[in-house]
């Protein structure tokens, strides 16, 4: 264009600027020549130059690479843990055991971390305790909790079973009712009762064809009464300081607190009923009042005696419903009750389940595993350092199960220093929690109160706890 | 007979009948039976026998399979006869 026409030189310089911008722009838009890893030796035997990635490729598969790794390793070493221990159990689990005989029987408690789900410490449960007592060949009884209260009423309850049974001994049963004339027709209410008879009485046994011709065995027994030594049979494990924390209250309140529940007295209830009178609740009042009258169809009562009976009745249900009772004996009145009551005083120092014979939970060997659970954002890189290193939990765990299996490092319970098993676990737990813990008096965030009589009863097979200050501490309060 | 779900609820039942049922009742336990033995067997025993007698790990596991195949038949029996119920029911006037 120029050469055709000189007169336009003016925008000679501009087009030149032009074809400026665009040899920079050239410039920028070529890449960097590729970093190329080439080697002669693999030139020659036609491996073509390769290409390196960039600095931020390289940061990031390193990164992904010890993430990963680092997790698979430690999954491997669990692994490897876990079939040591599965192995070394083994031979247990291959003797040879008669039929009419049943394995030992490991009761585990499990209650859920603070602020999360039961399925946390239940994970705990089926990766490091089940495998151990799965391949021993010992057979388990799981009680779970998801809700404060349950594990204590289940062993307060089971304590007390075992003494209303002790009690009865001497009564005999009076026949049953059974109807004079076959003809005759059976109330309602008779049916009933013959019902529930019958489905108490139910065998499956008889059911099924097997026991048709041969005999039903006379009685089952546990193997532990073959091999001998009582002290060992059975076995307790609690999963979680909580969990461990309830199992003692309960064993406490179902041994030295009174089998049958206590009669609140009834004049502070009046007194309080009077002042809910004068409160502007009545209508509320009135209407359970109503409720309750429904479900009361059976008793003619005078209004007088409902007006009293429906709150009480209501705590009962709520009660029913939860599954948790309240306490039977509060642990100030530990030192005053006696021990052992009336009815064990036969028993010495070991407590048998009478239908069993077997040593009841307070005389078999403990063990305690706590259930480490970090939640929370500001604790995620604690978090990821103990998610790294679950193969020391894990051995942990593993030989302290194998060591309460085998029965081998038996201890007496030390009450100043055991109540504080599995205490570590308390610093995980949220302080919110805690606080709020304390406010509600709840049974975990209270202070273990333990009494000799039956601590003296007990055996451990954790390893011995350190003696901090802060057990000192406790031992002192106590 | 009801009619529309007036007159009596549960028609009565001649003898063949009960018999009836009771044979169904007997094949469904015995089909029960049978698929809890096939079960625990396949779930329990090793195939390489090594003993005659069972060993303690092998009993141990049979123990609570059968315990567990039968509660959960119960309970199955038990909502499946509430279903069964509300439905007769909502059938009714």
């Amino acid at each position: 264009m120029s050469e055709k026409n000189p007169s336009t030189e003016v925008p000679k310089p501009s087009a030149a600027a032009s074809a400026a911008t665009e040899a920079a722009k050239k410039v920028k838009d070529v890449k960097p020549p590729k970093r190329l890893f080439a080697n002669p030796a693999f030139q020659a035997m036609g491996i073509p130059a390769m290409r390196l990635p960039s600095r931020n490729w390289v940061i990031f598969w390193m990164t992904v690479t010890a993430a990963v790794g680092g997790f698979g390793y430690d999954k491997y070493q669990q692994k490897k843990i876990i079939s040591k221990y599965a192995d070394m159990m083994k031979p247990m689990a291959e003797k040879t055991m008669d039929t009419k005989t049943v394995p030992r029987k490991i009761t585990v408690f499990i209650a859920p971390p603070p602020s999360d789900y039961l399925e946390t410490s239940l994970k705990m449960w089926r990766r490091y305790i089940k495998p151990v007592l799965f391949y021993a060949g010992l057979d388990y009884d799981i009680v779970q909790e998801d809700r404060q209260g349950v594990i204590r009423t289940e062993v307060a309850n089971r304590m007390r079973a075992l003494r209303k049974e002790y009690i009865e001994e001497p009564k005999i049963e009076a026949p049953p009712v059974t109807p004079t004339d076959k003809n005759a027709e059976l109330t309602p209410a008779q049916v009933k009762e013959l019902g529930k008879e019958y489905k108490n009485n139910f065998d499956w046994r008889d059911a099924i064809g097997i026991f048709y011709k041969k005999d039903k065995p006379a009685e089952i027994n546990s193997e532990d009464l073959e091999s001998g030594d009582l002290s060992l049979s059975g076995g307790v494990i609690c999963l979680g300081r909580g969990a461990y924390k309830e199992y003692l209250a309960g064993l406490h309140e179902g041994l030295l607190g009174p089998v049958d529940p206590p009669v609140i007295p009834e004049e502070p209830k009046q007194a309080e009923d009077a002042a809910k009178k004068l409160t502007p609740h009545e209508e509320e009042v009135e209407k359970e009042i109503k409720v309750m009258e429904e479900q009361l169809e059976e008793t003619n009562e005078g209004p007088l005696d409902t007006e009293e009976k429906p709150t009480e009745e209501k705590e009962e249900k709520k009660e029913e419903n939860t599954g948790v009772l309240a306490r039977f004996i509060d642990p100030s009145e530990y030192e005053a009750a006696p021990f052992p009551p009336l009815e064990l005083h036969s028993q010495g120092s070991v407590i048998h389940d009478k239908q069993t014979k077997l040593p009841i939970l307070v005389n078999q060997p403990l063990l305690v595993v706590s259930v480490p659970n970090l939640i929370g954002f500001l604790a995620i890189p604690q978090r990821i350092y103990r998610f790294y290193r679950k193969r020391y939990m894990t051995e942990d765990i593993c030989s302290d199960v194998a060591a309460l299996v085998e029965s081998s490092s038996l201890r007496p319970f030390d009450a100043a220093t055991d109540v504080n098993l599995a205490k570590e676990e308390e610093s995980d737990w949220p302080s919110s929690w805690v606080k709020q813990g304390r406010k509600r008096d709840s049974e975990w965030t209270r202070d273990v109160v333990t009494d000799p009589r039956i601590t003296s009863l007990m055996r451990v097979c954790n390893k011995p706890v350190p003696v901090s200050p802060e057990a000192d501490q406790t031992a002192n309060s106590e | 007979m009801s009619f529309l779900g007036f007159g009596n609820g549960q028609p009565q039942l001649s003898s063949e009948q009960k018999i009836a049922a009771a044979e169904t009742e007997l094949d469904l336990v015995t089909d029960m039976f049978n698929k809890l033995v096939d079960n625990c067997y396949k779930k329990c025993i090793s195939t390489q026998y090594a003993e005659g007698t069972l060993s303690k790990g092998e009993s141990a596991c049979l123990d609570r399979c059968v315990a567990k195949y039968f509660e959960t038949n119960v309970k199955v029996g038990e909502n499946m006869q509430q279903l069964g119920q509300t439905f007769t029911n909502a059938g009714k006037f």
